[in-house]
């Protein structure tokens, strides 16, 4: 059983260019669907602890939190339909591997570390789209295929000192990378006219860099800061130069409260400053605003050994073909499994999205599973 | 249980990991943001220096020969035949022989390849021609062959019959000169009773084809005469037809016997060739006087593209095209409508190997076998010039992102 799940974990980690988000009808705007840099523990809590867990590469300094080397990946799939344009699309499924960290700690020193890849952005679709077109006097029949597959990819190498057991600062260095196959087909009804693929490697790359810091007030009650600053993201294509972007502001904020061992509150807000990619691809930006809120239940000594997480998010989407920001809105719920003597953890969450504004609406499920081993 | 719990759950994740992101596209709104237009255009000065040339292939090489009366252009057609024996087997073995004493009659076998599609019966009639006629003998050198007093017979052709083996019987002195000419034979035939065409197959090398057998009485040892057969075939074919009009300054010719080609040279801008994708593109050519040959025949026009452009001795290639429409025309003799070829995969081709000169031939599909030729409009004419007429979308222009 251990060897088994230390191969799926190793399997799970080793294509991390290949590491994607969940997919959306709102990831064909913009630079894509913007991944969400947390694990599944902090998924099962609507992203409410995410500020403080070290397996989410969100705020470097929780990686402090690492007082053993630690390697996780996560799988998730999502289940999806939605509505546009009064038509009505359903079935839609994707798995991807949107996260994985390797971590831990200098031994003898308080300074840890990590290593991690999440999604930055997916761009992930396949859109097939009929109309006629009038070519010499004549009206054709014709099916345009747009398929993109890819994302960017956010790679993070973090350090976090724990200067004292109530505070702890962190910084990383961000380097996003990845592609995206674009590939379009364009078939005609009349065979006078030949079909055509025109298929194009769109590259990305940035830099950015991020600080943080935990704070523990009082036993009960820790607080959580951080901030993450991309420069400007390139894109290239074809190997040819086609623009950059600036890349948004990120502010994180947290709070997490133990009132009991057995109970513990945590809620994380994310500001991000998306206007500035006003323009690319055609849609509007906005500012985000990203707020949750989760529960933990349980999982400690003298209470249930299998803890019980559920949350709640508010969030806004940066990328809309209106002037109308969509929001989303997801329930969460899931739990960790310890096995092996508390070297194997196997979290799972899932989580129930709606998704509406600028036209559309959109209904998800996402279910995600991460393997931990800790040797 | 917990363990049996995570396999639950992996099970479970690995059901859901079957992926289906194909949707139907709501645009504007949700699509991405590339754009994908179609244009048409006709370039008119997309054809220059273009010529054509003559000789490719004789008629006397081409695998059919026509025969053809009552449009532009008679044909006749010209066959010699191996010589026959001097004398003929008469006993056991192939060394008792004997003189041939009389002839009663040939019969000649022909085999047709196609004719005109009238349902109506066609008659040939058969003339003796000089036997050591050759191909270098010229519809007027021949014409005082084609008289009455040197007629030898009819080659009747049913009404039903569309292809295969005809026969005709010739009487026994049709050949009068037989032995002074070494025992060759020559004939020609001409379409006399009905407007059209017939083309027969010539394939030398199948004696099937083409043969003339001897029926005759043979001297034998005993003093008695025996029946006897000799069977000689082809040595050579052609067909004649008075020489058409030379050819114009601003003319281009395709065709006819020996064949001609016609080359043309693209001058389409870079932004179309290079930097488009060619959805469809047609060459459109203006006749520049009606399609000669026989009433029904059709010119099927076949454009190909060079693989180097020496001028008259460009090869050319054959590009694997799935639509059997694509690089052909088929022009009626008479026509004068205007022609368009669809070369859609041959200037993709020039897309796809940069190194490829960009231009074309225009070749007769099966050449020098029929008279049947296309005269067009130059890049050199006032009044019609060749032209390409070009679908295409332009590479596919990428918003940010």
């Amino acid at each position: 059983m251990r060897r088994g799940l230390a191969v799926l974990v190793v399997l799970l980690s080793i294509h991390p260019a290949e590491g994607r988000g969940q997919n959306s009808v709102y990831g064909v705007l913009g630079i894509g669907f913007p991944g969400r840099p947390i694990s599944t523990r902090a998924r099962a809590t609507a992203g409410g602890i995410a500020s403080f867990d070290a397996r989410s590469p969100l705020n470097p300094a929780s990686v402090a939190g690492f007082r053993r080397v630690m390697v996780t990946a996560s799988t998730g799939t999502t289940l999806w339909n939605y509505t546009a344009l009064d038509s009505a699309v359903d079935g839609l499924s994707q798995t991807r591997s949107p996260m994985g960290l390797i971590g831990g700690w200098f031994r003898g020193t308080p300074v840890s570390f990590a290593l991690s890849f999440s999604t930055y952005a997916e761009r992930t679709w396949d859109l097939v789209t009929e109309d006629t077109v009038t070519i010499r006097g004549e009206s054709i029949a014709s099916t345009r295929r747009l398929k993109s597959n890819g994302g960017i990819v956010d790679l993070r190498a973090a350090l976090a000192y724990r200067l004292s057991s109530r505070l702890s600062l962190g910084a990383a260095f961000h380097m996003l990378g990845g592609s995206s196959s674009l590939t379009t087909r364009r078939n005609f009804s009349s065979v006078d006219y030949i079909s055509y693929v025109e298929s194009n490697r769109v590259a990305f790359s940035g830099l950015g860099v991020s600080a943080g810091l935990v704070a523990t007030l009082d036993p009960r009650l820790t607080f959580a800061l951080a901030v993450r600053s991309d420069d400007r993201l390139e894109i290239e294509v074809d190997s040819a130069p086609a623009g950059s972007f600036d890349l948004p502001w990120s502010f994180v904020g947290g709070m997490f409260i133990v009132p009991v061992p057995a109970l513990r509150f945590s809620s994380t807000v994310v500001r991000q400053t998306w206007s500035d990619m006003a323009g690319i691809g055609a849609a509007n930006a906005f500012d985000t605003w990203d707020v949750s809120a989760g529960v933990e239940l349980g999982g400690t000594q003298g209470t249930t050994k299998l803890p019980l997480s559920l949350g709640f998010r508010y969030a806004q989407l940066p990328f809309s073909p209106t002037t109308e920001q969509p929001r989303e809105i997801n329930f969460t719920g899931g739990s960790t499994l310890l096995m092996a003597a508390d070297r194997v953890m196997f979290d799972f969450s899932v989580e129930r999205i709606l998704r509406r504004g600028g036209g559309a609406e959109e209904w998800a499920w996402f279910l995600s599973a991460a393997l931990t081993i800790r040797p | 249980m917990a363990e049996r719990l995570a396999w639950l759950s992996l099970v479970f994740l690995a059901a859901a990991c079957g992926e289906e992101v194909s949707a139907p596209g709501m645009c504007p709104d949700f699509c991405p943001d590339v754009r994908i237009s179609i244009r048409d255009s006709v370039f008119p000065a997309s054809i220059v220096r273009d010529s054509s040339y003559r000789g490719y292939v004789a008629p006397y090489s081409a695998p059919t020969l026509q025969v053809s009366n009552g449009g532009t252009v008679e044909s006749r057609g010209v066959f010699r035949f191996s010589a026959f024996q001097e004398e003929l087997q008469v006993g056991s073995s192939a060394s008792q022989t004997g003189p041939v004493v009389a002839t009663d009659s040939f019969r000649l076998n022909v085999t047709l390849a196609r004719r005109t599609d009238e349902g109506q019966v066609l008659e040939l009639a058969v003339f003796r021609l000089p036997a050591d006629v050759d191909t270098a003998a010229s519809f007027g050198d021949l014409d005082p062959f084609f008289q009455d007093s040197t007629a030898i017979g009819i080659l009747a052709i049913a009404d039903t019959v569309d292809d295969g083996q005809v026969s005709a019987i010739l009487p026994g002195d049709a050949f009068p000169t037989l032995e002074a000419d070494s025992f060759r034979v020559g004939i020609g035939f001409a379409l006399r009773s009905a407007v059209g065409f017939a083309d027969f197959v010539t394939i030398n090398a199948d004696p099937s084809s083409g043969s003339l057998t001897r029926y005759a009485q043979v001297d034998s040892a005993d003093g008695e005469l025996a029946a006897r057969t000799d069977e000689v075939t082809l040595s050579m074919d052609n067909f004649v037809f008075p020489a058409l009009a030379p050819l114009g300054a601003a003319q281009l010719t395709v065709g006819g016997a020996p064949a001609a080609r016609a080359f043309l040279r693209s001058a389409l801008p870079a932004y179309v060739v290079d930097s488009s994708n060619v959805l469809r593109a047609t060459l459109i050519m203006v006749p520049s006087e009606p399609v000669s040959g026989a009433p029904g025949d059709t010119v099927f026009l076949i454009a190909k593209a060079l693989a180097t452009d020496v001028g008259p001795k460009s090869p050319v290639i054959e590009i694997d095209v799935d639509t059997l429409s694509l690089g052909t025309a088929d022009v009626p003799v008479g026509s004068t409508d205007t022609v368009r070829i669809d070369i859609t995969h041959i200037v993709r081709s020039w897309t796809q190997n940069p190194d490829r000169p960009r231009s074309l031939a225009l070749v007769a599909q099966t050449e020098a076998a029929s008279a049947a030729e296309f005269r067009f409009h130059s890049s050199e004419s006032a009044s019609a010039v060749p032209v390409l007429q070009v679908t295409y979308s332009p590479l596919i222009e990428r918003g940010g992102g």
